[in-house]
């Protein structure tokens, strides 16, 4: 039992600007807080910006390293120069303070695509390298999550290095990884967790695990989904509008374009975002498209969630955060989806 | 509303019965809170979840293009669909623009009450765990988690409802819905008002500041029934027009052209603002748009088939006062 | 900014405007230098992304000449683009674009003086408004390029966009 509880320490609420503070002086911290964008990860400067009452921010937290459009390297003929990314570099790693467990565990699906895989990624490598993910347990999930459906749950530690749990008055700290033991030892701010508290904790989560109400049921999925020409997927993409919400929005979706951008005799080689909801993702420079509708822009996002991924990296793409579910135009539901395939025969 | 709900199935039931139609678009219930999501209906689909209520939002005129086209190259297909005031003019500006051909649409126009804004009443409500909704003919309740609360309908409309001129179809094979004109007699915007009497940097302040939120996920394009190109400008890569970054030039760029392409097709349904997830007003440009082709060309987009869309056409004599002059 | 001297595209028709901004050059008529002449076949040719992408791309203003109502070569080009352009003029100016910035005017060929005028006309009123900034989207060289490094750009913008 003790050695259970050497990993958890207590931090004391009216403690909490002290700890943060401390963790300010070393470090970037990007957190939650409200912007023009709706509440999303930026930048803190004190913890009186911090936004830990939150349910979910709007974007997830890929965005941080993998951002909608990133420059890989830039290049100006006149000088000979060129410069690549990796060339500056802050002295101070990062902190990502307070993002949910499911977008914890969507970053360790990046992981597996851009880091542990070969080749492997310098850009998002180095960002990844330099940051330490403190991600704070579901209380209270929304209708929408059903991150237990998908093998995630609301206190899920899998990505993070570091999580935390809002207990009355104070919150209970959990090191996962060694990154996470190193940046909380010698802090004096932190006293020694006792049965209690993970007694408290367990049964918040319980509490939190009793909210969630889907009934998806994805172990069935797989055999269904193997048959690629099967019958329903004439019917479940027909109200699809083919924009990029979902993917945009997903914490796990990670495919991109590349493109080179000259201006005036300059130019830079970006990578953005892209989307297998449009046409272009596939187009052909013959013309020809091997997705040529809607029905097989839809089939290829869930099968590549729900199929090859667990055939590439054994796991389901997915964490259930429900932001495709909140966002999407025509409320078309990833959870009826995956209902109606189950369903049908 | 029951009353209606069963009229248009009933109708439904007899256009399949007599074969006249092989689709139908309409709505059903969605799995969120005061949400409808369309409905594909087919002949042997039971019409049980079939719905009709102040919140089917969605402009279902979108779909129109690819559900006909797919179907055709055998024999001409009919699809049926349910048109509020404006979806019918979007059906109309797509039959007017050689996307459709009136008879492969069987239009069931129903008399819009105004659909309510979902979005405003969950501002207004803290939890997300809605329990029960109920109406009446004034109010909507809803019951969360930690309390109830009543909303007036009226006051929970979309801002394109508030200034909707046209609730009743003019195009439509059966009307449903006693036809009584709009009440609504706030048909002008008052956002675009207020935004015309804003200094210049002021208005490109606030035209920047809406497009800093744009993700570029194109949902304000894909679900408005107008933007049928098979091929965006926004994707052309030859010529290519502007960068695929997410710069706030490239943002602009892709809103200007998008917002100018609706010029004078534009039914201001607000198909547009409800898709987008960032919250980007962009009524409050299309909209100044739609007013200045009323007030120059005298046109209303999508009430008849009769009348050419204003930038198909002249007259000798049309205003030229913003025409350079040597001083 | 008297040192100014702004970048103008002027999109000229090929059969009326074009031909009076050769009818000047051949009189001799002296106009300010500022304008970079793109020929069209007609003013109906001119889309507004010609003008936005313009814009973008450095130019502090736009002039667009067609021939005068009536004396269309291709009949009614003119006439479709006068109903085009009105709406094009309100709209920007709407979101805040200056109005001199997108100017319109009607050259025949005949009219070499009225086309130096109209030249000078804008030069002036575009030198006046000083350079387009606000929509314009700057060189990548390597000390504006803004690489989204994660501590550099919080909101990991990487905003070209020169204010």
């Amino acid at each position: 039992m003790k050695k259970e509880l050497e990993n958890y320490s207590i931090l004391n609420k009216e403690d909490f600007n002290k700890f943060f503070n401390t963790l300010l002086g070393k470090y970037n911290i990007f957190g939650p807080s409200k912007s023009d964008k709706g509440d999303k990860l930026n930048k803190i400067n004190s913890a009186d910006d911090l936004m830990l009452d939150y349910k979910n921010f709007k974007m997830s937290a890929k965005e941080f390293f993998f951002p909608q459009c990133e420059t890989l390297l830039a290049f100006d003929p006149s000088t000979g120069i060129v410069k690549n990314r990796s060339e500056d570099v802050d002295a101070k790693n990062d902190i990502i303070f307070g993002i949910r467990p499911c977008d914890a565990l969507a970053l360790s699906f990046f992981d597996r695509v851009f880091k542990d895989g070969a080749p492997q990624d310098p850009y998002y490598t180095e960002k990844r390298h330099r940051s330490t993910i403190i991600s704070l347990a579901c209380l209270e999930p929304e209708p929408t999550c059903f991150c237990n459906a998908v093998g995630c749950d609301v206190d899920s530690e899998t990505g993070a290095d570091i999580i935390l749990t809002q207990l009355n008055s104070r919150y209970l700290i959990k090191s996962v990884t060694e990154k996470g033991i190193e940046i909380l030892k010698h802090l004096k701010t932190l006293i020694p967790a006792t049965e209690d508290d993970i007694k408290e904790k367990d049964e918040l989560m319980a509490k939190a695990k009793s909210g969630l109400k889907s009934n998806v049921e994805v172990k069935a999925l797989k055999k269904k989904l193997d048959d690629f020409d099967a019958s329903f997927w004439q019917t479940v993409h027909q109200k699809c509008l083919g924009c990029g919400v979902c993917t945009y929005f997903c914490p796990t979706c990670h495919c991109f374009d590349m493109t080179d951008e000259v201006c005036n005799n300059t130019g830079r080689r970006i990578r953005t975002w892209d989307s297998c909801m449009f046409p272009l993702f596939t187009l052909h420079a013959s013309g020809h498209n091997p997705r040529p509708s809607y029905k097989e822009r839809m089939r290829q996002r869930i099968l590549h969630k729900f199929n090859y991924a667990q055939e590439n990296y054994n796991e389901i793409f997915c964490v259930g955060c429900g932001r495709c579910i909140i966002n999407c135009p025509v409320n078309l539901d990833i959870r009826k989806v995956i209902q109606e395939i189950l369903e049908a025969k | 509303m029951k009353s209606i709900e069963s009229e248009i199935k009933d109708l439904i039931k007899k256009l399949f019965s007599e074969k006249k139609i092989e689709v139908f678009i309409g709505y059903e219930n969605g799995t969120l809170p005061l949400r409808t999501t369309p409905y594909f209906v087919s002949p042997n689909d039971d019409l049980d979840k079939l719905a009709w209520n102040r919140f089917c939002s969605n402009n279902l005129a979108v779909y129109l293009p690819r559900v006909v086209a797919k179907k055709k190259g055998g024999n001409s297909c009919k699809v049926g669909i349910l048109c509020k005031g404006c979806d019918s003019r979007s059906v109309v500006g797509l039959i007017k623009e050689k996307q459709l051909s009136r008879n492969d649409v069987f239009i069931i126009g129903i008399v819009c009450p105004g659909i309510i804004d979902t979005k405003k009443i969950l501002s207004e409500i803290k939890s997300s765990d809605i329990e029960h909704i109920d109406e009446d003919d004034e109010n909507i309740m809803v019951k969360f988690k930690d309390g109830k609360k009543n909303f007036r309908k009226k006051d929970h409309l979309y801002e394109c409802c508030i200034n909707c001129e046209f609730t009743t179809p003019f195009v439509y094979d059966t009307l449903i819905g006693d036809g009584k004109s709009s009440s609504n007699t706030i048909t002008s915007s008052q956002k675009v008002a207020e935004f015309s009497a804003k200094s210049r940097q002021e208005r490109w302040q606030i035209f920047e500041q809406e497009l800093t939120k744009c993700i570029r996920c194109y949902a304000c394009r894909n679900a408005c029934p107008n933007c049928y190109c098979k091929e965006c400008f926004a994707e052309q890569t030859k010529p290519k027009w502007f960068s695929v970054t997410n710069d706030l030039s490239d943002i602009i760029f892709y809103h200007i052209g998008r917002i100018f392409h609706q010029a004078g097709r534009c039914v201001d349904c607000g198909a547009c603002v409800r898709a987008c997830p960032m919250d980007v007003d962009l009524r409050l440009f299309t909209r100044m748009l739609v007013d200045e082709v009323k007030e120059r060309f005298g046109y209303d987009p999508g009430l008849n088939f009769e009348e050419a869309p204003p930038l198909t056409t002249f007259a000798s004599d049309d205003k030229q006062e913003f025409i350079t002059e040597p001083s | 900014m008297p040192d100014f001297e702004p970048k103008i595209v002027a999109f000229l028709c090929n059969w009326c405007s074009y031909a009076g901004a050769d009818l000047a050059g051949v009189s001799r008529i002296q106009y300010p230098t500022n304008i970079r002449v793109i020929k069209v076949p007609c003013s109906g040719r001119i889309n507004l992304l010609y003008i936005i992408r313009a814009l973008q791309k450095g130019v502090d203003g736009i002039l667009v000449s067609g021939c005068h109502p009536g004396d269309c070569h291709y009949i009614s080009g003119n006439l479709f683009a006068r109903r085009k352009f009105a709406l094009m003029k309100k709209f920007l100016e709407y979101i805040g674009i200056e109005p001199e910035r997108v100017q319109f005017t009607w050259v025949s060929a005949a009219e070499g003086t009225r086309f130096a005028q109209v030249v000078e006309k804008v030069t002036n009123d575009i030198r006046k408004l000083g350079p387009l900034k606000y929509f314009r989207k700057n060189d990548y060289n390597d000390k504006k390029c803004n690489f989204s490094s994660t501590s550099e750009n919080p909101n990991f913008l990487s905003g070209a966009v020169n204010k």
